[in-house]
């Protein structure tokens, strides 16, 4: 199946790639089908969530687990439900990057991870109410390593 | 910032036409009542910032911050 990107044109993706999102995300809810592009190196954490629908929106996406070393979530049931868990399938985390003109100062949105169940292809943005993480996690500390 | 010490039952009121009651208080939480004309819009603060940072994010980003972004992080682990 042939889809117009922005950035990179036109690419074939295998409809199975492609993930339900019901509720669509955060300021975006009428967008509810997304493919995550890897792009050749596949054990980058860094990855590209783009519409399937429309050229827009994308968004850089990273894995939760490669900035911290433990990402704790509780999810509410209904979120389990909406996600299908009870069919099966391992939920995985990733989160939203905003990367302003010196990618140094990137953040990404911890407190708000899409969670993905990749076998039932849905996925959700969940905003985790008791959580502590951060909207805006500073990925780059000044002498920090990322933990990846 | 200014700064209202209320009890339970106790209430607010912003501009003249909002008006926020104090429903209770038990452990780490707080649920409030907002009586608000239907126009004024009301949003968990999260919920606000969320969408915010995620239309910023679809503005923020290009093929090539991918390219750097990845380029970066694989250094990073090989240092």
């Amino acid at each position: 199946m042939l889809i117009n990107t922005r950035d990179f044109g036109q690419i074939d993706i295998n409809e199975d790639e492609i993930i339900r999102f019901p509720e669509g995300l955060y300021g975006f809810p009428h967008v509810t089908r997304y493919v995550i592009l890897r792009q050749d190196d596949e054990d980058s954490p860094v990855l590209w969530l783009q519409s399937v629908e429309d050229t827009f929106p994308s968004f850089v996406i990273m894995d939760a687990e490669s900035i911290v070393d433990e990402y704790k979530v509780s999810l509410p049931k209904k979120v389990l439900e909406t996600l299908e868990t009870n069919r099966g399938g391992k939920l995985q985390y990733f989160v939203i990057a905003v990367i302003p003109k010196d990618i140094k100062d990137m953040t990404v949105n911890m407190k708000s991870p899409i969670v993905v169940n990749f076998e039932g292809k849905v996925a959700l943005q969940v905003i985790l109410e008791d959580s502590a993480y951060q909207i805006r996690h500073r990925v780059f500390e000044d002498g920090k390593v990322l933990s990846c | 910032m200014l700064i209202i010490t209320r009890k339970p039952g106790d209430a607010f009121i912003i501009n003249e036409n909002i008006e926020v009651t104090i429903l209770d208080v038990q452990n780490d939480k707080v649920r409030v009542g907002i009586n608000a004309p239907r126009d004024v819009q009301i949003l968990r603060k999260e919920l606000y910032e969320t969408e915010k940072t995620n239309m910023e994010a679809v503005q923020s980003i290009n093929f090539s911050k991918f390219k750097e972004l990845k380029n970066e992080i694989k250094n990073r682990k090989n240092d």
